[in-house]
Parts: structure tokens; C-alpha cells; sequence
């Protein structure tokens, strides 16, 4: 290669950091053109460029790879397993005449969902407002203490993308089976009940959002990841109760 | 992507790069990526549902319960379904144990599958996110959080090809992590940066370096 202090090292160098964008035809019009004009008059930039062609045409074609054994026994027995449980559940609340049940023990926990993931919110944006001055995060507010009686105007979860600690995926994998049994359950309560129910779970979900929320922006926190916890928890006791209505 | 022949060019003085092939029946590109048709499952399909989607009846079977249908899926999806784990984790044991993963995830969703995309592409998108999730489990586990950085200098998987010349399979197996990921999410699955940067949690920018590194080695790797 020539010296590097002469434009045509000076080229090489700048084909070889814009090559991806070079493949992709994604540089800006000029820049595209002197690439191309640089390539045709470089030998390595030229050889640059159709091994990186090589590479990616290659990539496109590779065959399918193939396990050392068939392995649809092991899954099909890891269904089996998962529709028992659940089946398990199902005769529990087989026949159940509708009625209307007290669920002051759901709100209770609702409620206490809220202000622990309030909590966790709180001490995580405080903590993250003293380490970044910077931060546009400021005046965050107390945790509120209590979600009113009665309210109707529950704000839905907003989607937060799953955690990925295996305790979490355990949870979701109960909950995923406990909320199919819950969604035929609640077509044999009455509507009121059915009402509160979901405006509980509804509440449950956003501290969870919430918690999952601060945890993703710091993984590494114990607090925040027992709170998540023990929201997840209270989902599922939430939903086992209905289930056993 | 430019199609260009797979020829063996040469640069400096050096020996030609090789490239082989890493199996006598490649598997189509464009369409089979787009559509995850192959000979195997078009043989095995069902009258398409009204969305051309040769798999939507199955999975439609398979969401209500129908065991018979999720076999089908299954046999016809399992080896691209391993073959995105093996790649990505450069270890069969797991990647066996992985597959298992994303088919029995894929049991419990199908009820949610909302038929906005192609089965087999859905089904793809679920293997990556499996991947992903366990990988970063597994971090999660060893306390630690792979930076962008950390993990093209991550030591890279031993090799689970064997074979005298080092074939692309094989030299993708001894790319650091992360740069495995990525050339294997993009230039083997097809993914976009935008789509591999919501995934791993980095930026387009960050795949697109790293992807740009991961071919540089592999061109290294190939020349020997």
C-alpha cells in the first residue's frame, strides 16, 4: 500500500470505514461517486469490495444446518406438561353458578402494587437525576400514596418490551396460562365483578410496566428487580384467586 | 444486496479468498428468507388460507390445539429454526436446547399470533427473540452488561465445524459475539439494522459497525 500520508492511502482508508454504507449504495451522491471512481483505479480497494460481495452472497445462501437428533419428542412432552397444569386448573372451576364476589382483597393489592412501583420509580429517577445533572429528568414527583376508591379511569399499561431474567420468563409463562383460564372465567361472573377485576389488573399491569420500565434504564438494581418480583407476584395471586372462584 | 458470482477474487498477492459452499443442497435465498417456503414444506402443505400464506391453516389448527398441525409446522421450520440458533450461539447443545425453546414459545403464542406477517417469518422473529433473551439471561446471571464494545472484543466461541478449509459456517463460528449476532441477524437472516438495533438494544449505527467488523474478520479468517 502506498504511504500513508498520500491521498490515495488517504482514499483506501475512508473506502475501507464507508464500505458498508459503499455495498448499500447508502452514501451521499458525490461521496458514492468518488468511491466508485476510487475502486476502479485501486487494485485492494477493487479486491476489498468484491470479497466483501463474496461474503454477503455467500451468507445469503448458506444451507440450513440440522440438529444432531429430532427433537420434537422433547417438545411435544414439554407441552404435554405445560397443558396438564393448566388442565389441572380447569377442573377446579369446571361448573361455578355466576356470582358477585367481595374484591376488596384485590384492590388492596392493587393499591399496594402501586405505591411500591411508585417507589421504585421514584428512587429510580432520583438516583438517576443526581448521577446526570444533564438529564432532562427533574422535578419528579413524591409517589402517590393511595389510588382512589372506586376509580374508573385507569390508564392502560403501556407495552414495555419483556425483561429477560429467567424468574421473569417463569412468571410470564404462569401468567400466559392463568390469564387463558381467567379470560373463559370471567364470562361466568357477573358484570360488576368482572369490571373490577379487570380495572385491578389493569392497575397491576401498569406497576409492572412500570418497574420493568426503571429496570430496563438500570438493570443491575436488586431493589428494582425484587419489586418487579413481587409485582409479578401479585398478578398471579390476583389471577389465581380468580381462578378458584 | 448485489448478486455477483462466487468467485475466488484476488487482492495483493496473496492466495484467492475460497469460499465453499457449506453444503451440497443450498437453500434458496430470497424467496425461502422472504416467505420460509422450501421444497420440504410446500410439499407437506395444506390448501393455503386466503392470504397465501401456505402455513396460515396450520397455525391456525395448531392455535386451537390441533397437536397434528403444530408437528407440521414444526418439520417444517425446525432446521431454519436451529440453524438461527446455531449460528448465533456457536454451540449445538444449546442451540438444540434453544430450538426446543422457540417451539414450545411458539405453542403458547400462537393464540396470540395475529397473522400481520407470514407464519414462517413470525416464527423467525420469535427464534431471534428467544436467542436474545436467554443470551442476555445469561449476562444478566454473570452480573455483567455487554457494551457494544465489550462485545466485539468478547474471546469468540470455539468452533463447532469441522472441516480442512474453513468454510463460511465455520469462520462465522469464531466471530466475538456480538458480531457474530449482528452478521448472522443481517447478512444471513436478512434483518435491518434498525430491526437488529431493537433487538440487541443498540443503535442502527452500532449494528452497522460491527457488522462492518464481523466481515472484515471473516475476510481474514477466509483468506488463510
Amino acid at each position: 500500500m502506498s504511504d500513508s500520508a498520500s491521498p490515495h492511502s488517504a482514499m483506501c482508508a475512508q473506502f475501507e470505514a464507508n464500505l458498508s454504507n459503499f455495498l448499500e449504495r447508502a452514501l451521499p451522491g458525490l461521496e458514492q461517486q468518488a468511491m466508485e471512481a476510487h475502486v476502479l483505479h485501486c487494485a485492494s480497494c477493487s479486491a476489498l469490495r468484491d470479497d466483501m460481495h463474496a461474503i454477503i452472497a455467500l451468507a445469503a445462501t448458506l444451507p440450513n444446518l440440522k440438529a444432531s437428533r429430532d427433537l420434537w419428542p422433547d417438545i411435544s412432552a414439554r407441552i404435554d406438561a405445560d397443558i396438564t397444569s393448566i388442565n389441572s386448573a380447569r377442573n377446579i372451576v369446571a361448573a361455578r353458578a355466576p356470582r358477585r364476589i367481595s374484591l376488596q382483597a384485590f384492590g388492596i393489592a392493587a393499591a399496594a402494587l402501586v405505591m411500591i412501583s411508585s417507589g421504585a420509580t421514584y428512587a429510580f429517577m432520583a438516583r438517576a437525576k443526581d448521577a446526570a445533572p444533564s438529564n432532562t429528568v427533574a422535578n419528579v414527583a413524591a409517589p402517590v400514596a393511595t389510588v382512589p376508591a372506586g376509580s374508573t379511569t385507569v390508564r392502560s399499561a403501556p407495552f414495555i418490551a419483556v425483561s429477560n431474567r429467567p424468574a421473569e420468563s417463569t412468571y410470564e409463562h404462569e401468567i400466559v396460562a392463568l390469564r387463558r383460564i381467567v379470560d373463559e372465567r370471567l364470562g361466568d361472573l357477573d358484570s360488576t365483578t368482572v369490571f373490577e377485576i379487570q380495572r385491578n389488573l389493569k392497575i397491576i399491569d401498569k406497576a409492572i410496566a412500570d418497574s420493568r420500565s426503571a429496570l430496563i434504564k438500570d438493570p443491575h438494581s436488586r431493589f428494582l428487580s425484587t419489586q418487579l418480583n413481587r409485582a409479578l407476584e401479585t398478578k398471579l395471586d390476583v389471577l389465581r384467586r380468580v381462578v378458584l372462584l | 444486496m448485489l448478486t455477483r458470482p462466487v468467485t475466488g477474487p484476488s487482492f495483493d498477492n496473496r492466495t484467492p479468498l475460497k469460499l465453499v459452499p457449506t453444503g451440497a443442497n443450498t437453500r434458496p435465498v430470497v424467496d425461502a428468507r422472504a416467505t420460509g417456503q422450501t421444497t420440504e414444506s410446500l410439499s407437506a402443505n395444506v390448501e393455503p388460507g386466503h392470504s397465501g400464506d401456505p402455513w396460515r391453516a396450520d397455525a391456525i389448527e395448531a392455535a386451537s390445539g390441533n397437536r397434528a398441525a403444530f408437528e407440521r409446522l414444526y418439520r417444517a421450520h425446525a432446521q431454519r429454526v436451529y440453524s438461527i440458533c446455531m449460528r448465533m450461539v456457536s454451540d449445538r447443545n444449546k442451540a438444540e436446547e434453544l430450538t426446543q425453546d422457540v417451539f414450545v414459545r411458539v405453542w403458547q403464542k400462537l393464540p396470540t399470533f395475529r397473522g400481520d406477517s407470514a407464519v414462517s417469518t413470525w416464527l423467525h422473529r420469535v427464534t431471534v427473540n428467544v436467542v436474545l433473551t436467554q443470551q442476555k439471561s445469561d449476562n444478566a446471571t454473570k452480573n455483567r452488561a455487554i457494551s457494544d464494545d465489550e462485545a466485539i472484543g468478547i474471546a469468540p466461541a470455539r468452533a463447532a465445524f469441522v472441516g480442512e478449509r474453513l468454510d463460511l459456517d465455520a469462520a462465522i463460528a469464531t466471530l466475538p459475539r456480538g458480531a457474530r449476532q449482528i452478521f448472522v441477524l443481517h447478512d444471513v437472516e436478512g434483518f435491518t439494522h434498525e430491526e437488529i438495533g431493537e433487538q440487541l438494544g443498540i443503535s442502527p449505527g452500532g449494528s452497522k459497525a460491527q457488522l462492518h467488523r464481523a466481515r472484515m474478520l471473516l475476510r481474514q479468517a477466509l483468506s488463510r
